[in-house]
């Protein structure tokens, strides 16, 4: 049986069911790197460009990871899920980085998916992914909708529990936002929903808020979206400080982020007319710890004394 | 309503560019040259995250309006280059800080598009005045690049220091007098002249450098600190991917069913970065290939730091470095680059194309050679090897 690894980063975070289905049901196995460690970074010394941003290091450690455990490694380029929204350079050239990483004797399975050049780009999309396993169309499309329907129901299981978990009144509420991968990977931001939690925080993320909601706050802020993450970052703070939602903000970025540098500010310029306090937490990989716990200590802190103030 | 123009630095631009407006009948300012302020400016003003380039354009944009314009043409990339995004914020910006203009986007991706589009925005013209106009920013646009790249091939020969950056001046500043295309026309061969016929040294080695990164760090001086001319002083001959003129040569291969050009330029960069990541990696690779295959003793890649995609073409360098056998620079430059950092490091480069050179004659002719010749002919920039 062939085994596919999947790299544990970026895009993975949105994308592992569907990927994982598709893989699974073509027959091939699937292997996921670990989590990262500091070793995984570490192991990139020589490999990679100093320039890379934090998330795609981890990335680029994750492939070294997979180098012999898999027989292939999946790495999709993704440019626009939607008309005119891209991806950074980094994530639309992650192939071309990986070929560098791994060198020539790891098959990459890269695809390439550009959804603003409509289905004929998903099909080509999922053509290519199965390509190693089999060119039959019947085989091809079982996986795809496959794939489809674990992921809608993923999909659905996030929405589900938004409406089932009640707001509560008495605590602080923060809305921690960024990249999903920025958030969904704990090595990447130190714990972060978990400290503000054992601070006695509620933490809203970009899953409180429905697609249509974010949307509707990307037009409010830039009208049309030009990134890709512009909803969960310039939506989801739209739609938490139009509905007054939220007490504070947490922007979780990248050192260097191209997305970001722009998007930051536009939430940041909202928020102060909204008058509500934001942090921005940068993440490098020479971050200590000790500094985003004071950091976000003191945000908390601050929160707390406005409240106090009657400012809510 | 007279409408005064202004566009901010990039390299010469300002050349073809004001000849092109004036054509229109549009009154055009020139902002100052960009300098420290310049660049403080934009710093103040600008995100702290945003790129070098973002923050002197807007330092450009600040000085023009500080000049009395009302229309101000501002440079934005598309696709998944920074700048695109930070166009909005900058009109913004500059209303906040009390300025009342008329923004006119310009991406520097499609540029016969957006000419189009920016003389819409500007003038009525008939077709003829139109098409009269165009040629005559094509005709200057032409003339300033070919004083260009004269002045990068005298430079390393130049038997006075200075001498061609001297004679550039000159003939950009005739350049900038011409009032319409019969002057132009009947004044090339004199503007040109001078740098062609300066004096040459011929007594020590010039190495060939193909310049290769982002379009705005490889043209703005300021921003690159003098890197042609650096580079020139210590005698290597440089030559730019990235050529406005070029821009507007149309090659007939691209009409053909199925684009073969194109096909050949993506088989051309395959091994490196298979796709188009945004802004100009992609093509700016091509063209390093071509440097390499035509010769080139090395390459010097430069980008503004954090550069999102040119930091994807950084990392396959090495690669194309391996493959075709050719030492790599890559250089980034950002608000806080210093002189002293980039001399060490070119006078370093220059060094390794100097020894790699001997080594090679060295065993051409079984004797030690005292310096290496010419590696290409004299006044050829592309094509021919060795």
């Amino acid at each position: 049986m062939t085994r596919v690894g999947i790299p544990r980063a970026l895009t993975f975070f949105e994308y592992e069911a569907l990927w994982r289905t598709f893989f699974t049901v073509l027959g091939a196995e699937v292997v996921v790197s670990p989590p990262p460690t500091d070793a995984t970074l570490a192991a990139l010394t020589g490999h990679a460009t100093a320039d890379l941003c934090f998330p795609v290091k981890v990335f680029c450690g994750h492939l070294l990871a997979l180098r012999d455990e898999a027989d292939l490694v999946f790495v999709p380029a993704l440019r626009r899920m939607e008309q005119n929204a891209s991806h950074c350079a980094k994530l639309a050239g992650l192939p071309d980085l990986a070929r560098v990483i791994l060198g020539a004797d790891v098959p990459l399975l890269s695809v390439d998916v550009d959804l603003a050049e409509g289905w004929q780009g998903l099909a080509r999309a999922v053509l290519t992914a199965a390509g190693p396993f089999t060119r039959h169309p019947v085989r091809i499309s079982e996986a795809s909708d496959a794939a489809w329907q674990v992921y809608q129901e993923t999909l659905a299981r996030l929405a589900g529990r938004r409406r089932a978990e009640p707001i509560k009144n008495d605590a602080l509420r923060v809305a921690v936002l960024g990249h999903p991968y920025n958030l969904a990977d704990p090595y990447l931001n130190h714990r972060l929903v978990e400290r503000l939690e054992r601070l006695g925080v509620q933490v809203l993320t970009a899953a409180d808020a429905s697609a249509d909601k974010m949307q509707a706050g990307v037009k409010r802020l830039t009208g049309e979206p030009y990134w890709a993450y512009a909803d969960h970052l310039v939506g989801a703070a739209g739609y938490f400080l139009d509905h007054d939602r939220a007490d504070g903000l947490i922007l979780v970025v990248a050192f260097g982020c191209a997305p970001d540098s722009g998007m930051v500010e536009v939430v940041t310029k909202a928020a102060r007319a909204a008058e509500r306090p934001v942090l921005t937490l940068v993440l490098d990989e020479h971050a200590g710890e000790a500094g985003t716990i004071t950091r976000i200590e003191a945000f908390v802190d601050m929160l707390e004394r406005r409240r106090g103030r009657g400012r809510r | 309503m007279s409408m005064r123009v202004a566009l901010p630095h990039l390299g010469t631009l300002y050349l073809p560019a004001g000849a092109y407006l004036r054509a229109l009948g549009v009154e055009v300012i020139v902002p100052p040259f960009s300098s420290r302020r310049t660049l403080d400016l934009g710093v103040t003003n600008c995100p702290e995250m945003v790129c070098a380039p973002c923050k002197i354009l807007f330092g450009n944009y600040v000085e023009a309006m500080e000049a009395g314009v009302d229309h101000l043409i501002m440079f934005g990339g598309p696709d998944t280059c920074r700048l695109g995004y930070s166009v909005a914020a900058q009109v913004e910006k500059l209303q906040e800080m009390g300025y009342d203009l008329v923004a006119h986007p310009f991406s520097l991706r499609n540029v016969a598009g957006d000419i189009l589009r920016l003389t819409r925005g500007l003038a009525d013209l008939s077709p003829t005045a139109l098409l009269a106009a165009l040629r005559f920013f094509r005709d200057v646009l032409v003339l300033t690049d070919q004083v260009e790249q004269e002045a990068l091939i005298l430079r390393p020969r130049e038997a006075e220091r200075g001498l061609a950056s001297r004679l550039r001046r000159g003939a950009l500043a005739q350049i900038a007098a011409l009032p319409d295309r019969g002057t132009l026309d009947a004044r090339r061969v004199e503007i040109l002249a001078p740098l062609l016929n300066a004096s040459r040294r011929r007594d020590r080695p010039v190495f060939h450098v193909g310049l290769v990164g982002d379009p705005y760090t490889i043209s703005e001086p300021f921003f690159n600190l003098n890197l042609e001319a650096k580079l020139g002083y210590l005698g290597a001959e440089v030559n730019r991917w990235f050529w406005l003129s070029d821009s507007l040569r149309i090659d007939p291969l691209r009409f053909l069913p199925g684009n073969p050009a194109a096909k050949a330029r993506e088989r051309t960069v395959a091994p490196y970065l298979g796709r188009d990541v945004g802004g100009f990696a992609q093509s700016s690779l091509v063209q390093a290939v071509a440097f390499a295959r035509q010769g080139y003793d090395g390459l010097i890649h430069v980008a503004p730091f954090n550069c999102t995609p040119e930091i994807v073409a950084a990392s396959v360098m090495p690669q194309l470095s391996r493959d075709h056998g050719i030492p790599v620079l890559t250089l980034t430059f950002d608000e806080h680059s210093g002189d002293a950092g980039l001399n060490t490091r070119l006078e370093a480069f220059v060094d390794l194309l100097e020894r790699r050179a001997m080594r090679r004659q060295g065993q051409a002719s079984g004797l030690p050679a005292h310096y290496p010749s010419l590696s290409l002919p004299l006044g050829r920039r592309k094509g021919a090897g060795r």
